[in-house]
């Protein structure tokens, strides 16, 4: 669990943690831009927002929260694990955006709603993922979707993987995220 | 809802009249499945049945707000729904397309209600307008993959046990240009939403007190 004084190890972990998801960006420019490149670096961006809207380098995000996205995005350059992983980290990202909206926005979320946000905000993806490579499959000639099997196990598994982590992260760390990004944003700094 | 009855003049007595000759049809298509030992057409018949008369229980019981013109909207899209089971989706390419959208609308604005309603309720819960919308978009996204699990698992259900499974997934196509449709519906939605919250912010203000 998250204590409830965020050190400067925690801090730095955090950094840390953004540098290597940008690594994962970077790996992926070598061998030619594609999809997985682009969301390296947008939740990278993501994680940093806060910092650096605030211009305040203690505005990290939880090191927990920015780890499952590394998790993920290693897992899913890396291991033949893709296509769990690309849903893991699209609940990472989502999750991300939580603490994200919370902070800069008047968006405020119970536990229960957030989960259920990062829940269908997975589903939602699925769709939409679907509905593109179908639609790239049929005007553009490319053959990104199998069948109506491993079609309907992939948003199975998006929504299981949704499901789970959801419940978990908001149950287990929604407070923890909530009092970080009040205490160092500040009473002013938060919107 | 009120669009039908104010704008349009079409008294609700009349609203609920063509809901409740849906109803009947639905009841009869049940009948006539069970006569026939067609069990599909049972559950095709059956099942719509019961999510028509939701309105009304929430209405009772939860003394939620439900007029005769969100009843039809509801009974409307599932008795398309069956119409198109017993023969509509083979024959027309574009019904699938037509129930998808108008199913993706009722799910839209359930999720317009249940948002507006854990925000009015809670305290814990805050959001600014423009975020409901997108949440609904994402909501009925969400919905819709939802479906497609539960038709899949009908499927993997007939494969397992042997069998037919009752909704059928016809392909990658099919999966697709579902999400698509029930997408536009909730794009439907959520612009007439914003627009008559922006025209008659009194009139929705006085529906949600009701």
């Amino acid at each position: 669990m998250l204590g409830r004084t965020r050190s400067e190890v925690e801090i730095a972990v955090s950094w840390l943690l953004v540098a290597a998801l940008v690594a994962v960006g970077v790996v992926g420019l070598r061998s030619g831009a594609d999809a997985t490149t682009t969301f390296a670096f947008l939740s990278a961006l993501l994680a940093a927002a806060p910092a650096l809207l605030t211009r305040e380098r203690r505005a990290t995000l939880p090191w927990s929260v920015v780890g499952l996205a590394v998790v993920a995005a290693v897992g899913q350059r890396f291991t033949p694990f893709d296509v769990v992983s690309t849903y893991l980290w699209v609940v990472a990202v989502t999750l991300i955006l939580v603490v994200d909206l919370e902070a800069f926005t008047e968006v405020e979320m119970s536990p229960r709603f957030s989960a259920a946000f990062v829940a269908t905000t997975t589903m939602a993806v699925g769709a939409v993922w679907t509905v593109l490579r179908w639609a790239s499959d049929a005007f553009f000639g490319t053959s990104y979707l199998g069948g109506v099997d491993p079609v309907m196990w992939e948003l199975v598994g998006a929504t299981a993987v949704g499901v789970i982590v959801g419940v978990v992260f908001e149950y287990g760390f929604h407070e923890a995220v909530d009092e970080g990004v009040e205490r160092r944003l500040g009473g002013g700094e938060r919107r | 809802m009120t669009v039908l009855t104010e704008r349009l003049g079409i008294p609700p007595a009349y609203q609920r009249g063509t809901a409740r000759l849906m109803q009947v049809v639905l009841l009869g298509i049940a009948v006539y499945g069970v006569v026939r030992g067609q069990f599909g057409l049972v559950v095709n018949g059956t099942l719509p049945l019961l999510i028509t008369f939701l309105p009304g229980v929430l209405r009772r019981d939860y003394g939620l707000p439900m007029n005769a013109g969100l009843t039809l909207w509801v009974t409307t899209a599932v008795f398309l729904h069956t119409l198109g089971m017993i023969g509509l989706y083979d024959a027309f390419g574009w019904y699938d397309q037509l129930t998808h959208v108008l199913s993706g609308s009722v799910v839209a604005g359930s999720g317009y209600a249940v948002t507006r309603a854990l925000e009015l309720h809670s305290d814990e819960v805050e959001f600014p307008e423009e975020f409901v919308y997108v949440y609904m978009f994402i909501f009925v996204l969400a919905f819709g993959v939802l479906w497609e699990i539960m038709e899949f698992s009908t499927e993997v259900a007939a494969r397992v046990f042997g069998g037919q499974a009752y909704l059928a997934i016809h392909g990658v196509r099919d999966i697709a240009l579902d999400f698509a449709s029930n997408g536009a519906g909730a794009v439907v939605v959520a612009l007439l939403v914003r627009e008559v919250r922006t025209r008659f912010p009194a009139a929705l203000a006085r529906e949600m007190d009701e």
